[in-house]
């Protein structure tokens, strides 16, 4: 549709005039916009690019607030861990030697804030010391009663006949230590509440180390010094890991380390993602330029094309490099995309340009004005229907979509304002001499022009079909709540996780259920009630287990109660009782009885238990990773959950919801939920933006056509493009994910682009319309394309899903375009023709 | 070459030389010998020999003595019985221990936190005997001397091997005084005392000083070099 008005035809002129003055000052032009591109370049380095896969998770999940809150300052979750194991009949000792030979390298490193290898003896001879003089108040009622059971003579004096006839082995000095400290034999009853405790499949501590249950492998567990998102730091300090790992491997051949962790996920991620958006921007960009070469046989016009791409995209990076944008690495992947849907406007140009040429027999100097205001409308409007499309992701709630959204709309407004201001300038009678055709293009411009119907009839039944297998593949499809490889980890850190849990077990939960209160009390409470709902729940099989440490830390009121119940035991009978048994045995062993009396004094006097976070801090669960941590103002008690996959996928993360609504504030971080969590939010966000991105492409192109018929028609193309692309994300992709999004909002307002073309030139008839401008209707379909189909070939997931989706949307509304849109308006505007023609007397 | 040239290189190369050279401990003559001792034994298989332990403790009104036999096979095995006042057995095998009291009905693993370190001790023991130093400046000051060493108590009648090991003792030691450098053990273990006959480099003597005035010594005789041992020896079978 050409505009037409007093206003246009000045508009006409002044543009004119400046594309006159462009074209007499170009040499100045070139060098500015050389410059220009120099200069923001040097600006786009400030761009804060983000790799993290969680920014494209939707603030408003739960579950994601859950991790980025933990993410920051809980050692609990940002953690890695390792097991060590030496390949063949090696023995723990050694084991031993390359866990420490590993940690001092580590250590070394100083990306560690903590190096765990497993208990130092200092630790466990601190704990069990804390253990014995604490016992009284962990002890249960049953222990307590065990413990009265023993405190008579009869008890002590065969504990103490068993201690002397040990003596003379090797351990008698540590047995006859032992029965100093504790003549009741308290420790036994202490150390069996560790086991219950122990999330991990059978392992326990020896050599100083946590070993598995069949003491091959040794569990370290890393503490790096900075949360995972930061992934620049989070790729060195694997790179020094690894660098250590080899290096101790030289000294003990042999040596195996798996190394499991959410640092490794998003460095991988980060890694690949890099990787890919290198190669696929630049191939993206080569196809496109190549398919533009191959047409039109002319550098120029391959530099003509690529200029409002190149300038605009480089603008828009510079402009958020100069404001410290935080930008998704994702955008340069989408580099081909906007190469491709952005040479269309120069392509389409050069038609116009062409055919004006063409009917005023030759090149002058207001052709450029002529066809600027020839397209300027169709053009306007795709920029605008793409905008809507890629800023209607603006709205979303996840952060990296939104960026993505904004950034990519703000780089074809650049394009569009390159396209119309500078691009002209360069327009001059080399773009206007006849080139030669391709055999290609002669085939297609010549069977068409020869008026063969065969092929149109061919391809318009070829394109039904495809739309009514599309058409089924879009009614079946679904949201898919857990894709398959969104991780893009390599396959070895794969075999390590699988390795791991193998051995492990439950150290690498599923869910980790974390209890952050202000005191260490109201913590201990809460750790109570969550532990009694989950034990619920695992009754009723909405989970398989979980761990929690309850029985080792029971409550405040607990404690004092326990506490008086061994104060009301040990009364001074009692004491005298026991002091006569003690030095009766004592005496008929050898020994002397004085060397009981700190003991007997202890019984007098339970243990002080201080504020239960020195309690906590100091408890031998501590030696476990993961479970409990103390800071000034917060204590966090971790909770370990499995889930039971032995449920239907959407009920996995049902207990998750029923525990929410009892306790608000806990933070639960389970990787199935929160895919889940986000999936969900996508789709309803989803289906809440498109009608409201129909209506805003719609009524534009109402106003546009000024007829309600030829907008439906453009809008045809967008809606059978949608259809398409639903129908490959069935057959090709599992269904649609939670980035679904940004292939269905990038197609609504990339594939009405041809609609608009097709409708908006009446003179377009099929088979005899005008071949030149639905040539570049075609190249433009072909450049887009190229440029959107690099993604699909790409081997990170995300990227290959959005490709595939892409291209196929894309495709699905170029063809619209070709066999339904175009042939509608010209019947359309061939009916109106005639009736014109018949009122006319 | 001019003078400067000269000087400048000779003074790299010393500096080069001094960079090169091994720590300070290891090179302390007590530390070259000890080493030097142990190595003696490096070639052999294995290890039999009667001992006489005595241990006082400040829980113990009277020092123990106890009395039995050790035997030690490459790489990583050792027996140890106590024949006197009880009979009970330690076997270490690799990484596990086990251990039967004349009480006991069967062997037991032991996996309690002392058992755990007396294995560690054991097998610490076994390798400087069977002549696997390692670095042992790493973990241990070293201090020799050489003089007098105290005579093993006597044994409790009526063992009477024992008493011929009690009479034949040498009198006179190539002492070595071990003390631990970690600070952890250092508090559990004050020092140990290792004892070898000149000439002969057979280690005769081992004391352990612990905390609190507690000390445990072990005299050692009737050494044998290569024995013939049978096949279940170091294993958990039989009676101890």
């Amino acid at each position: 549709m050409r505009p037409d008005g007093r206003c246009f035809e000045q508009l006409e002129r002044q543009m004119n005039q400046w594309y006159g003055f462009l074209a007499r000052h170009r040499l100045l032009l070139t060098v500015v916009l050389l410059l220009m591109a120099g200069l923001f370049s040097l600006f786009s380095i400030r761009i804060d690019w983000q790799a993290s896969i969680l920014r494209f998770f939707s603030t408003d999940s739960s579950a994601v607030r859950n991790v980025a809150a933990t993410l920051h300052g809980t050692e609990l979750v940002n953690r890695i861990r390792l097991d060590v194991h030496l390949a063949g009949t090696a023995n723990t000792a050694r084991l031993a030697e390359a866990v420490n030979a590993l940690s001092d390298r580590l250590r070394k490193t100083g990306d560690f804030r903590r190096v765990w290898a497993g208990v130092s003896s200092r630790q466990l001879i601190a704990a069990q010391k804390h253990l014995l003089q604490l016992g009284p108040a962990l002890l249960t009622r049953r222990e307590l009663r065990t413990v009265e059971q023993r405190a008579n003579a009869t008890f002590i004096q065969t504990r103490f006949a068993t201690v002397a006839r040990r003596l003379a082995q090797p351990d008698g000095e540590l047995l006859l230590a032992q029965l100093v400290d504790d003549p009741l034999d308290m420790e036994n009853l202490l150390r069996r509440q560790l086991r219950t405790v122990n999330p991990v499949k059978g392992a326990h501590f020896s050599h100083g180390l946590l070993l598995s249950g069949n003491h091959a492998h040794a569990m370290m567990v890393l503490t790096p010094n900075f949360p995972p998102a930061n992934t620049p730091a989070s790729i060195r300090m694997l790179g020094q890991l690894r660098k250590a790992i080899a290096t101790v491997r030289h000294q003990f051949p042999g040596l195996r380390v798996w190394t499991v962790g959410s640092y490794l996920h998003y460095a991988e991620n980060a890694q690949s993602i890099r990787r890919q958006v290198t190669w696929i921007s630049l191939l993206g960009t080569l196809l496109v330029g190549g398919a533009i070469l191959l047409f039109f046989r002319r550098w120029s016009t391959l530099l003509i094309c690529m200029l409002p791409p190149m300038v605009g995209l480089g603008t828009a990076l510079g402009l958020a490099g100069i404001f410290r944008a935080q930008l998704p690495l994702l955008v340069l992947g989408f580099a081909g995309l906007l190469c491709g849907s952005t040479t269309d406007y120069g392509i389409q140009l050069l038609a116009a340009l062409n055919r004006r040429a063409t009917e005023a027999g030759g090149w002058h100097s207001q052709l450029a004005g002529q066809a600027t205001r020839d397209l300027f409308g169709a053009i306007s409007m795709s920029v605008c229907t793409s905008v809507t499309g890629y800023a209607a992701l603006s709205i979303s709630s996840a952060p990296g979509l939104r960026e993505l959204g904004l950034f990519v709309a703000g780089a074809t407004v650049c394009i569009w304002l390159v396209t119309f201001l500078v691009l002209p300038g360069y327009f001059g009678p080399w773009l206007i001499r006849p080139g030669r055709k391709s055999y290609l293009t002669a085939t297609i411009v010549g069977s068409i022009s020869r008026g063969s119907r065969w092929l149109f009839y061919l391809g318009s039944v070829g394109f039904l079909a495809v739309c009514l297998w599309m058409g089924t593949g879009a009614a079946m499809v679904t949201y898919n709540h857990q894709p398959r490889g969104l991780d893009d980890i390599t396959p070895q850190t794969r075999a390590a996780e699988a390795h791991f849990a193998t051995v492990w077990g439950a150290a690498n939960a599923q869910g980790v259920l974390l209890i952050q209160e202000k005191s260490a009390a109201q913590a201990l409470l809460r750790l109570r009630d969550v532990t009694h709902m989950l034990m619920n729940f695992q009754r009723q099989g909405l989970m398989d287990r979980c761990y929690s440490p309850l029985s080792l830390l029971p409550d405040s009121a607990t404690i004092h109660r326990r506490l008086a119940a061994w104060q009301a035991f040990w009364t001074p009978a009692r004491q005298e009782q026991i002091h006569r048994a003690i030095a009766y045995s004592a005496a008929a062993v050898g020994m002397h009885a004085f060397a009981w009396n700190k003991w007997l004094t202890s019984l007098a006097r339970p243990p002080h238990v201080p504020p239960s976070a020195v309690r906590i801090a100091q408890s031998p669960v501590t030696l476990l990773p993961g479970l409990i941590q103390e800071r000034p103002n917060r204590t966090t008690i971790g909770i370990a959950v499995v889930q039971n996959m032995q449920l239907p996928q959407r009920r996995r993360g049902h207990w998750v919801s029923l525990l929410r609504r009892q306790f608000k504030h806990l933070s639960i971080i389970d990787g199935e939920v929160l895919l889940f969590r986000a999936t969900d939010l996508a789709e309803s966000q989803t289906r809440r933006l498109f009608p409201c991105v129909l209506l805003l492409i719609f009524v534009p192109l109402w106003i546009y056509f000024r007829r309600l018929d030829l907008a439906a028609l453009a809008c045809l193309s967008m809606i059978v493009g949608f259809v398409w692309l639903l129908g490959a994300a069935d057959k090709f992709c599992g269904g649609l994910n939670l980035m679904s999004m940004v292939p269905m909002l990038f197609t609504m307002g990339v594939a009405v682009d041809y609609g608009i073309y097709a409708a908006g030139d009446p003179r377009q008839q099929h088979p005899d319309g005008r071949p030149d401008r639905r040539l570049a209707t075609m190249l433009c379909a072909l450049t887009t394309i190229l440029g959107t189909g690099v993604l699909a070939i790409s081997s990170q997931p995300v990227l290959r899903w959005i490709g595939i989706t892409l291209v196929f949307g894309i495709a699905g509304g170029y063809f619209t375009s070709l066999f339904v849109v175009g042939p509608v308006t010209g019947w359309i505007c061939r009916r109106r023709s005639a009736t014109i023609l018949r009122r006319t007397p | 070459m001019t003078r400067r040239q000269i000087v400048w290189t000779a003074g790299l190369l010393f500096a080069l030389l001094a960079m090169s050279r091994p720590p300070a401990t290891a090179r302390d003559p007590a530390v070259v010998d000890l080493k030097h001792i142990l190595a003696d034994f490096r070639g052999v298989h294995g290890l039999s020999m009667q001992f006489i332990c005595e241990k006082k403790l400040a829980v113990l009104k009277q020092p123990f003595v106890s009395g039995g036999t050790i035997a030690m096979m490459q790489p990583d095995r050792v027996r140890f019985t106590t024949n006197w006042p009880y009979r009970s057995c330690f076997i270490l095998r690799g990484d596990r221990v086990y251990m039967r009291t004349e009480n006991n009905r069967r062997w037991h693993a032991g996996k309690a936190s002392s058992q755990q370190v007396v294995r560690r001790v054991m097998r610490q023991f076994a390798g400087w005997s069977l002549g696997h130093a390692g670095d042992i400046s790493r973990a241990y000051d070293v201090l020799e001397s050489n003089g007098p060493v105290a005579v093993a108590p006597p044994p409790n009648k009526p063992r009477a091997r024992s008493a011929a090991l009690w009479k034949e003792f040498p009198k006179q030691l190539r002492l070595f005084t071990l003390i631990p450098k970690s600070r952890t053990v250092h508090q559990a273990l004050g020092s140990i005392r290792l004892g070898f006959l000149p000439g002969r480099h057979q280690l005769r003597l081992i004391i352990m000083h612990f905390g609190h005035g507690n000390e445990s010594s072990y005299w050692m005789g009737r050494i044998r070099v290569n024995p013939q041992f049978s096949s279940d020896k170091f294993s958990p079978k039989g009676r101890p």
